[in-house]
């Protein structure tokens, strides 16, 4: 779907520090400037304490910027009044499949949000419905929680964002404690949402291969945003990304290296796909 | 130290309407000293498998020996084994609960008996096989950062000094440099230790580098038990035992499919691009 | 953890399956009250019949109706015992130093009946309705006690969250036993003392991280615009249909009948 102009978040030069004044003072956020746009896949990238997590509880204000400003969807989030609006049209998800799920059976959790938000019983089964179908959790919609594998814990907890019927989706590591069945599972399900039903996306990960499936990519490292592009070229960069501690997604090296030997591999290679096209067009 | 399987079985809840075999026809030789991958999807059984190996499950059929002795049998001391054996479990920082890293690194030789002075020696070379500096050990553990946490978890387990290590997805939830670092670490104590090391993944890329034996367990029994160049050939049986195909194997897959005639057997991206060159007839520039 | 099942709920769709949970709540209050009420036989025999005909609507399998009288068999053979060596009156067996009188085996045989109608109605109350359906139930009958201050919201979103991580801690629980058994940790044997000691390197880990799930749900919660009761709506809201104030009328007018009967000649 292409991105429309209207911005999802935006945010002016935005500062947070934990514990500020006293000796255990960390600036996790130092001045950031950054418009996404309704409809766009970003991924954002970076090593621990970049301040990745922090930007993401931005969002939704689950924090509240100490200086500058955020915009959720035009709504600023320092506004008490916009609080639930705000958090209606950012959903998020959490690392932890377990610590997100409240209820005894799916579909009473796929509920938990709309129910917060005051909807009518019948547009809640309506909602719950569409969202569990969504995610293909359809099947399962009597299954109790400690039943469901660690992807689908996170399908649900994607399910239980849609049905509050959000602007976009806000990832944080959501899939670094799946087995790769369910990390697939969930890519393919946020990949799905954002190109048929228009859904920003904000993947937060460490997985570079993850990163590359973004249409954008923001490179965090202490509390700042230091690159922001497509994956094409933030990951034809090794030595940039190798100095905060990030590296490149494994086939990207495997391009960049056998450019350098004098194949004809373009520069900015950074899929597979890309990789075996030029490769085998000879 | 070898570890012998022989004809197990594991059966959990039988009788109930809730009967399920975890486990069938496993039969396994570790040989002391090696690197033992054992991959496999969720569910088929890799962990019931490990924990087979210290005593912390019992088979239904069949038999465990450590060099020689039937674990299983009546009079077998199971702390001993369990000293023989050290088994972590996935996020074993979950495990912590000493006041501090000292009293919890501790608590397996305490278990064990061992006089302090034992006990520290033990405790002291622990940290510093996990890279741990000492300043650490007065610090509560619940004050440390995630990847810290889990290596007094492992610190836990070095100080019973085992003569084989079992480790349950050692890298699960890290960083990619976390992962490497823990990885890279288990590869080290192999190499310089000598120690039999069993690792469970469903990642095989992390550990094929390192392993010296890899064992594949799918649908509750073993599938494939041998090199692991000669499974990464494998990509479409790999894929049928529900097992995920490591991303330059399945580059290499892809080329060979478009007629560029490379091994897809490569282990690391050197190998890869040492490949790719070799078959494009290309020389280095 | 396959083999727990959450307060022996057996999914159905029986006519007692179908029943408000406040009728049945209600129901097995009031028939609780009745139950000790009433003297004779005839009466009891009543309130037998009654739960009778809901075992037979609730086509409740015996297992799971023998499973719920297990924790209670101990507590029932005492009383049973006590009643019928200890009540005095007039003989009918005698050996040695022990005694049984014929009031002693009435009493024993009412407080035998009593027992069982008690479990029985209780398990019809769990078997028949789901751990979600019973917290909606207790939180409308408390709610008309919220201006008293009692949280009627927060007493069964906290029931709720509870039934739901049950499971899951008890899976937790068995993963750290296994971790510290690695280590050579022993649960078995030894005093008491020594087993409440061995229990710090279970009970320390599970703490700690059930404080951090309950600040991670709360954060969760809150990104999905959880703020109380206040304005929440419900998925399932109950209604009281006509089999509700059909069964209401019906039971009530049962247990009326038993305690009536005790001034029948």
């Amino acid at each position: 779907m292409i991105p429309q102009r209207r911005p999802f978040i935006s945010m002016r030069d935005v500062r947070y520090v934990y514990n500020p004044g006293t000796p255990q003072a960390q600036v996790a956020l130092d001045g950031i400037d950054l418009d996404i746009y309704q409809g766009e896949f970003v991924a954002v990238i970076g090593a621990n304490g970049s301040g990745k997590s922090t930007l993401a509880r931005h969002c939704n204000a689950l924090l509240l910027p100490q200086a500058g400003q955020v915009l959720v969807a035009g709504l600023d989030t320092r506004d008490a009044g916009n609080l639930w609006e705000i958090r209606r049209r950012a959903g998020m998800v959490f690392q932890n499949p377990d610590n997100q799920i409240v209820a005894t059976s799916v579909e009473e959790d796929a509920a938990f949000g709309p129910e917060n938000l005051g909807v009518p019983p019948a547009e809640i089964r309506a909602r719950v419905d569409e969202a569990l179908a969504l995610v293909g959790l359809a099947d399962l919609r009597a299954q109790e929680p400690h039943h469901l594998s660690g992807g689908q814990k996170q399908r649900l907890a994607i399910a239980g964002a849609m049905a509050m019927r959000p602007d976009g989706l806000i990832l944080d590591e959501a899939t670094s404690m799946l087995d790769p069945v369910g990390r697939r599972e969930i890519l393919g399900t946020i990949r799905r949402l954002n190109e048929e039903e228009g859904v920003t996306i904000i993947l937060i990960t460490h997985h570079m291969e993850e990163a590359a499936m973004a249409r954008r990519v923001l490179v965090m490292a202490a509390g700042r945003i230091v690159q922001d592009g497509p994956p094409a070229a933030i990951f034809s960069d090794r030595d940039k990304l190798l100095q905060i501690g990030l590296d490149v997604p494994l086939v990207a090296r495997v391009a960049a290296e056998l450019r350098r030997r004098g194949l004809p591999v373009p520069a900015r290679v950074v899929s597979k796909e890309e990789l075996v096209q030029a490769l085998c067009q000879s | 130290m070898s570890i012998v399987i022989e004809g197990l079985e594991h059966v959990y809840l039988p009788g109930t309407p809730l009967e399920k075999t975890a486990l069938h026809d496993v039969n396994l030789e570790i040989p002391s000293g090696s690197f033992c991958a054992v991959v496999g999807p969720t569910g088929s059984g890799k962990s019931t498998l490990v924990q087979h190996l210290n005593a912390l499950l019992r088979p239904t059929r069949g038999h465990i020996y450590l060099d020689g002795v039937d674990i299983n049998a009546r009079g077998v001391d199971l702390r001993r084994v369990r000293q023989r054996v050290g088994l972590v479990f996935q996020f074993p920082e979950q495990q912590l609960f000493e006041e501090t890293v000292w009293d919890d690194i501790a608590f397996g030789p305490r278990n064990l008996g061992l006089d302090p002075g034992e006990i520290e020696r033990r405790v002291v070379r622990a940290l510093e096989l996990v890279g741990l500096g000492k300043d650490m050990a007065a610090r509560s553990p619940f004050g440390l950062s995630g990847g810290e946490m889990r290596r007094v978890a492992l610190a836990g387990v070095l100080a019973m000094a085992p003569d084989v290590l079992v480790l349950d997805e050692p890298a699960a939830g890290l960083d990619p440099r976390g992962r490497d670092e823990i990885i890279g670490r288990v590869a080290q104590w192999h190499r310089e230790l000598g120690m039999t090391v069993v690792v469970v993944s469903h990642t095989l890329e992390d550990v094929a580098r390192f392993a010296t034996q890899v064992v594949v367990v799918a649908g509750g029994t073993i599938r494939y038990d041998g090199q692991v160049r000669s499974l990464l050939a494998e990509g479409d049986l790999m894929r049928q035992w529900g097992l995920d195909v490591p991303p330059l194997v399945e580059l290499m897959e892809e080329l060979r499919a478009r007629g560029l005639t490379v091994r897809p057997d490569v282990l690391d991206v050197d190998e890869t691009v040492a490949e790719i060159l070799r078959a494009a007839g290309g020389e280095p520039a | 953890m396959n083999g727990i099942m959450l307060g022996q709920y057996i999914p159905g769709h029986t006519v007692l399956h179908r029943l408000d949970p406040r009728t049945k709540m209600g129901l097995v209050f009031v028939y609780m009250i009745v139950l000790f009420a009433v003297r004779n036989f005839w009466g009891l025999g009543l309130l037998a019949m009654l739960a009778m005909g809901g075992v037979v609507l609730a086509r409740a399998p015996w297992r799971s109706l023998i499973n719920g009288l297990r924790p209670m068999l101990f507590l029932l053979l005492l009383s049973v015992t006590l009643q019928a060596f200890f009540t005095p009156g007039h003989v009918v067996w005698q050996w040695k130093m022990l005694h049984i009188t014929r009031e002693g085996t009435v009493m024993a045989l009412l407080v035998a009946t009593r027992l069982l109608l008690l479990i029985t109605a209780t398990s019809l109350l769990t078997i028949t309705t789901s751990p979600v359906a019973l917290t909606d139930g207790i939180e409308y009958l408390l709610s008309p006690f919220t201006r008293f201050g009692v949280p009627a919201h927060e007493l069964a979103m906290m029931m709720t969250i509870a039934l739901r991580f049950i499971p899951t801690l008890y899976e937790e629980l068995d993963k750290i036993m296994k971790a510290q058994m690695a280590r050579g940790a022993d649960f078995t044997g030894g005093n008491l003392i020594r087993r409440a000691k061995n229990m710090i390197p279970l009970l320390v880990p599970l703490f700690i991280s059930s404080l951090r799930r309950a600040d991670e749900l709360a954060v969760a919660m809150e990104a999905r615009a959880y703020r109380g009761g206040q304005g929440r709506t419900r998925l399932r809201e109950l209604s009281m249909g006509r089999r509700d104030w059909a069964a209401l009328a019906t039971g009530l007018a049962a247990m009326g009948v038993a305690v009536a009967m005790r001034w029948w000649p």
